[in-house]
């Protein structure tokens, strides 16, 4: 069963795109789903708004599938909360 | 009817190298870079911290308190540059001429500092009511018409807007307009203002503006540096040019327009391809002939190395042969200005004879290898020169030069 973080990315995922959530699965990889990188771009930035967090752009560029989503956003959440602030000079 | 030679004779430009074209020149020349912390606006609160700006631009110089109100921030950098380019081609205006001369501007953006200024007074500081002059100074053709009012030009005037190509398209309609007959004179170029705070987020969002400086075909490259400011070139006859005995900085003989019809962001190089070849189509230019391009050369990943393959494409083992550099090192990426700055940066060119550098090159980078004049300027007399703009929607325009014999 996918966790909390990975159904609320997928969600996410969907609302941004446009698409049916159930075709969103944990193992898709956003070029399969037929994302360009404007989807991506998109993606990222509604990860930012549904987690409150600042996706920096190296890591942005490396999100290209849910699985990388869920990693990065638990790593930014884990910094934020152990008190390193996301840079917001990325 | 045949078609028209058609000079270059006047040249005017503000930029993040300095308000007037020789301020322009010399940084060109000295390969010094125009790019800075960003001073107009919190960074803070921006992920990146640098721009190519306008530095101490101050409008009561140029225009009365009056006038100074009416104009948004592009369009004062249009009439200031085209003050500079009628005044530098020492035209004596008529009735006559007046009516027979075209203006085409570009902007991808407008008066995007009063329309932030407007909205911010609504949303933020709820306030119920706009400046009553927020429309005409928002509109992208202000630059144009605050241009005809000044010179009282009367014929056909008109602003185009396709993003990063915005400029060309411009300069290119108006040399056609020139070389057909339909007028005789042109003013012709593009400006932008667009480092607000409103529209550098929505750049941020983008992810594709550096967060150190501009770096054209090097392989650490990170992104576009957005600039300011703009130019404006004259444009006429060249017989009338030779009759009158003006100087002459180079012949415009070819534009070439296409769209890739593939991306809104994403570059093509078959799109970009094709419009180089119809620029030299148009011109008639030999491309073995063609010394120097003056490169698109956002500094984007994508962007240096599609447009190096559409060099390659093009030109084939020529491509071994020809310099390119981008000037957007030294002033920045002005968006539906660059073009005009980058006209008047390869009209000196010719002009000249000195190419100036890609700036900030530190790496080459194998996806890159054409010869991008790294850092340093170089004296070569060339013969043809092209100036290539890719804008984003996929519209491409590309402006092509011949050195004037002396």
């Amino acid at each position: 069963m996918p966790d909390d973080v990975t159904e609320r990315i997928i969600s996410v995922i969907a609302k941004a795109t446009k698409k049916d959530v159930a075709l969103i699965t944990p193992e898709a990889k956003f070029e399969q789903l037929g994302m360009d990188s404007l989807d991506g771009l998109t993606v990222v930035s509604a990860l930012e708004e549904e987690f409150n967090v600042s996706i920096p752009n190296e890591e942005a560029v490396r999100i290209r599938d849910v699985r990388q989503a869920v990693d990065s956003l638990k790593k930014l959440m884990a910094e934020s909360a152990g008190g390193t602030a996301p840079s917001s000079t990325g | 009817m045949g078609y028209r030679r058609v000079a270059v004779t006047g040249l005017g430009a503000v930029s993040a190298l300095g308000h007037n074209v020789p301020e322009f020149w010399e940084s060109l020349k000295a390969g010094r870079s125009g790019i800075g912390p960003l001073e107009h606006v919190d960074r803070t609160k921006l992920r990146f911290q640098n721009g190519a700006e306008v530095r101490n631009f101050n409008p009561q110089a140029h225009f009365d308190a009056k006038r100074a109100d009416m104009l948004d921030r592009f369009a004062q950098f249009a009439v200031v540059a085209a003050r500079e380019a009628v005044a530098d081609a020492g035209i004596a205006w008529t009735p006559e001429l007046r009516e027979r001369t075209c203006i085409v501007t570009g902007t991808s953006i407008g008066g995007e500092a009063a329309q932030d200024q407007g909205f911010f007074e609504l949303y933020r500081e709820n306030r119920n009511r706009v400046h009553p002059l927020t429309v005409p100074r928002v509109m992208p053709n202000a630059g144009s018409s605050h241009i005809s009012m000044e010179f009282g030009i009367t014929g056909p005037v008109y602003t185009i807007s396709t993003a990063c190509s915005s400029s060309n398209h411009s300069i290119g309609q108006a040399f056609w307009m020139v070389r057909s007959g339909l007028v005789d004179a042109a003013i012709a170029g593009g400006t932008e203002a667009p480092l607000t705070f409103g529209h550098l987020k929505a750049w941020e969002a983008l992810r594709v503006v550096s967060l150190t400086t501009c770096r054209p075909f090097s392989k650490n490259r990170d992104g576009m540096i957005l600039g300011e400011g703009g130019a404006m070139i004259v444009l006429e006859p060249l017989e009338l040019a030779v009759a009158r005995g003006i100087h002459i900085y180079a012949e415009i003989v070819g534009l070439g327009m296409s769209a890739d019809a593939f991306h809104l962001t994403q570059p093509s190089p078959e799109g970009a391809s094709r419009a180089v070849r119809s620029a030299l189509k148009d011109g008639e230019v030999p491309p073995d002939q063609v010394g120097y391009i003056n490169a698109h050369g956002t500094a984007t990943l994508v962007n240096d190395t599609m447009e190096t393959s559409v060099i390659r494409r093009v030109f084939g083992d020529h491509a071994e042969r020809l310099a390119v550099s981008s000037t957007k090192s030294m002033h920045g990426h002005a968006l539906g200005g660059a073009g005009a700055l980058e006209a008047v940066a390869t009209v000196l060119a010719l002009h000249h004879g000195i190419l100036p550098p890609t700036a900030n090159f530190t790496e080459p980078d194998p996806a890159c290898n054409l010869d991008v004049i790294p850092n340093q300027a170089r004296q070569a007399q060339v013969e043809y020169a092209l100036s290539h703009s890719f804008a984003f929607g996929g519209l491409n325009a590309v402006l092509a030069f011949r050195r004037w014999g002396n």
